[in-house]
């Protein structure tokens, strides 16, 4: 394949998945609107454009399931045929293969899918569909001009609203959100209104180049018409962001570098009036390089949006699985995050929703039996707090019951009686995050396997952030995920032991303490420490590290230094030789090394151009405690 | 074995090495693996990694582990010194740095007096081997530095 046709592939796959993402909230939105024109003209377009580009590049599995599901679609879309919840699986199940048939195509594996049991599939739901539908009053077809003074307006009986408004020419149709098709029968009531009237009535006019509208006032505008992406975008590649991200985190370092020279200057010469000069360069140079360091991060900054998209059809496919009905909203969708995060935030957020509807969420008869509307809410907000991001996701279900949660665990051998007993209300919802821990009795599709939770626990850490868990019994329960903004740069706290420095990520420290080594204490084998009445295990970073440590303390000063790392609710110490300072450090990936052996999680540069590792403290709390170990 | 095999079929081709001493020993790599020389800088040492790795080094503003060949041969273990070089080099995109004794030369070799390395105790680390120069008053023992490199680091 040439260089030019790979480039024009991987545009199409790149436009095209971009335009699938862009659909697949769509048709919850429709099924939630009822048949809005712009969305059904908005998806028909956007699979047509992707039908069409396949059909040029010879793609033709890919056409023909275009094909197929845009045939669906454009009898939707002229009316021919009403929404129903059939027609939406099959449509979602195309794009579905879509997608697919896109992965295969970007990794090249040249994998054939059989697509044609889904061809039929689509065609068989389309003959269904039309078959059931003949006969029905709403589908005339508009081939006989009627008089344009007697319209006849077709509502369905919930609610009333205007479900199909024939005109000469035209068919709306406006289906109420209803699962079951069943209720879909339609009471047709006739209407006598002037044409202009019913213009006003049908409240999202298609645009009048889309169909032959012959109402004499030219329908307006759609006030929902999506505003145009600006022009002003310009895709680039991503390997040359990260390249200017990498440039810039060098410029970061010479700046350190010279911040400690023109210092050291200034000590020593500061009668120079050169001095001066190099002192006023160097911190325009620092504030110029923050702004710069601040301003590529911005680029590779993406709207969270890119990931929570395709909730709305993930709920409904779940609610769906699990006869609840369920509503997703969510709030700040334009909060802006780094790529990175982006890439990791799906899988939890996917098992906290999955947890959220599977268990926090009742079944209608319950809900309604404790006063609650029948419908389950489920909220993700969104928002950025400081230089962290926060994302919370609700629901208003039963909440977690902490005395079965703590049974449980006590069953399952997760914790024994006496810890249990100690545990407070707040820290018994960690259990929720233990591994193998899970409440529900028989595994059904959606969870149980007692995986899942603890996945969250540990994606979150590896992004390096938290999670919090608030519940209120009947109220319900709220996950609160706080993830640094970037990964590329951490707060770090520096220390030394044995004569090098090592940098510590801030998150998990809970506090630094000088203790005096009397108060060391030796447990079988485990040195302790007693902070606040509460016995902490300590363990010596140079044996954590094993960087020649002899046993034996080279610093006679009598007092150590500890830093407190909390993981959940379990807490331990490190004991170090030195407290250097808390830094911001550009995390530097290290290729070659085994990083899970040697509990880093990366390198760092200072600004005397030496490498610093940075600690995995979570890899650590894993081996020494268990913590959320697999 | 099979890129010596494949050498020779050519014919009269000529390959270019950098040799370089380790132990009193000559060695090589071929040419078109290097990236350059260093002399030897500061080394941070990784916290539980096997003796072998000496370390990483920042090579402007990137990380890169660093292999002390001699430690990874089991010969004695020898301090660095004035004449230590750090060769850079990229083995399946990934940077790595090998401490040798000193560099030599870059020597071209027909790849005709290349023979395959006769069977040997594999704890000499035999396995590495790719094959043996014979030049005219020496050996120069050939590296096989992808098998060298992805038995040692994690790719």
């Amino acid at each position: 394949m040439s260089d030019e046709m790979e480039e024009i592939i991987s545009e199409f796959i790149t436009e095209a998945e971009e335009s699938l993402d862009r659909i697949e909230p769509l048709f919850v939105e429709l099924e939630q609107k009822g048949e809005d024109k712009d969305l059904l003209n908005d998806i028909f377009r956007s699979m047509h454009t992707i039908k069409g580009a396949a059909g040029f590049l010879g793609f033709q599995t890919m056409v023909d399931v275009a094909h197929a599901s845009e045939n669906i679609m454009k009898k939707l879309r002229d009316g021919e045929l009403p929404l129903a919840k059939q027609l939406m699986d099959v449509i979602l199940k195309s794009i579905d293969m879509l997608r697919l048939l896109l992965t295969h195509l970007k990794s090249k594996d040249g994998i054939e899918e059989d697509v044609s049991p889904l061809v039929k599939e689509l065609g068989s739901a389309l003959n269904n569909a039309m078959s059931k539908s003949v006969g029905a009053p709403q589908t005339t077809q508009a081939a006989e001009p009627v008089e344009p003074s007697a319209q006849e307006i077709t509502s369905q009986q919930t609610g009333g609203s205007i479900q199909s408004v024939n005109t000469p020419g035209l068919t709306f149709n406006t289906t109420e959100r209803d699962a079951d098709v069943s209720h879909q029968k339609t009471q047709t009531v006739s209407v006598t209104e002037s044409p202009e009237h019913i213009a006003e009535d049908i409240n999202q006019p298609p645009p009048p180049e889309e169909n032959n509208l012959k109402a004499p006032e030219q329908a307006p505008k759609s006030p929902q018409q999506r505003p145009k992406e600006s022009a002003q975008n310009l895709r680039v590649d991503i390997e040359r962001i990260d390249k200017v991200m990498d440039l810039a985190g060098e410029v970061v370092l010479v700046r350190n570098r010279l911040l400690n020279i023109s210092n050291y200057f200034d000590l020593r010469y500061s009668d120079d009036p050169m001095t001066e000069t190099l002192m006023e360069t160097v911190s325009f140079l620092d504030r110029v390089t923050s702004e710069m360091q601040l301003a590529v991060m911005k680029i590779r900054m993406q709207p969270i949006k890119k990931v929570l998209s395709k909730f709305p059809r993930l709920v409904r496919d779940m609610s769906s699985s699990v006869n609840k009905d369920v509503e997703l909203t969510i709030y700040g969708e334009g909060t802006e995050v780094d790529k990175s995060v982006i890439e990791h935030i799906g899988d939890p957020l996917t098992h906290i929703l999955r947890n959220s509807i599977d268990h926090g969420l009742e079944s209608a008869e319950e809900r309604i039996a404790k006063g609650k509307p029948p419908k389950g809410n489920v909220v993700i907000n969104t928002y950025q707090k400081g230089t962290q991001i926060v994302i919370e996701i609700s629901d208003d279900g039963k909440g977690l019951d902490i005395e079965k949660l703590k049974k449980k665990a006590v069953e399952k051998g997760l914790l024994t009686e006496e810890e249990v007993k100690r545990m407070s209300d707040e820290t018994a919802t960690e259990i929720i995050f233990m591994p193998g821990f899970s409440t529900k009795e028989v595994a059904t599709q959606l969870s149980g396997r007692g995986v899942g939770m603890d996945v969250v626990k540990t994606n979150i850490s590896l992004l390096n952030g938290y999670v919090e868990v608030s519940t209120e019994k009947d109220a319900g329960t709220t996950f609160k995920l706080c993830i640094p903004l970037t990964l590329a740069i951490i707060q770090a706290l520096m220390v030394e032991v044995s004569g090098s420095k090592y940098a510590i990520p801030l998150s998990p420290i809970e506090e630094t303490l000088k203790v005096s080594k009397q108060d060391i204490k030796n447990i079988t084998g485990q040195n302790v420490i007693v902070i606040r009445d509460k016995i902490c295990p300590l363990f010596e970073l140079n044996q954590l590290l094993d960087t020649g440590f002899n046993g034996h303390d080279d610093n006679d000063s009598g007092h150590k230094y500890l830093v407190v790392i909390a993981m959940g609710d379990k807490k331990f110490c490190i004991a170090v030789d030195k407290l250097i300072g808390q830094e911001e450090v550009v995390i530097k990936s290290l290729d070659g090394i085994d990083t899970a052996s040697s509990n880093v999680l990366g390198a760092t540069i200072t600004g005397d151009g030496k490498v610093v590792f940075i600690l995995d403290v979570t890899g650590m709390s894993r081996n020494l405690l268990g913590v959320g170990k697999n | 074995m099979k890129a010596t095999m494949e050498d020779s079929a050519v014919g009269e081709e000529v390959l270019q090495f950098v040799t370089f001493t380790l132990n009193k020993e000559q060695y090589a790599v071929d040419i078109l693996n290097v990236q350059e020389i260093n002399r030897v800088t500061d080394i941070t040492r990784v916290p539980n990694s096997p003796a072998y790795v000496e370390g990483v080094i920042n090579l402007r503003g990137k990380v890169i582990p660093v292999i002390n060949l001699r430690k990874k041969f089991s010969f004695d273990e020898n301090p660095t010194n004035e004449t230590s070089r750090i060769i850079i080099m990229e083995i399946n995109g990934i940077t790595n740095g090998l401490i040798v004794d000193s560099v030599s030369e870059v020597l071209r070799v027909p790849s005709s007096i290349i023979e395959p390395a006769p069977p040997m105790s594999s704890d000499l680390g035999s396995t590495y081997i790719k094959g043996i120069a014979k030049m005219e008053d020496r050996l120069i023992i050939l590296i096989d530095i992808d098998k060298l490199i992805s038995g040692t680091v994690q790719l």
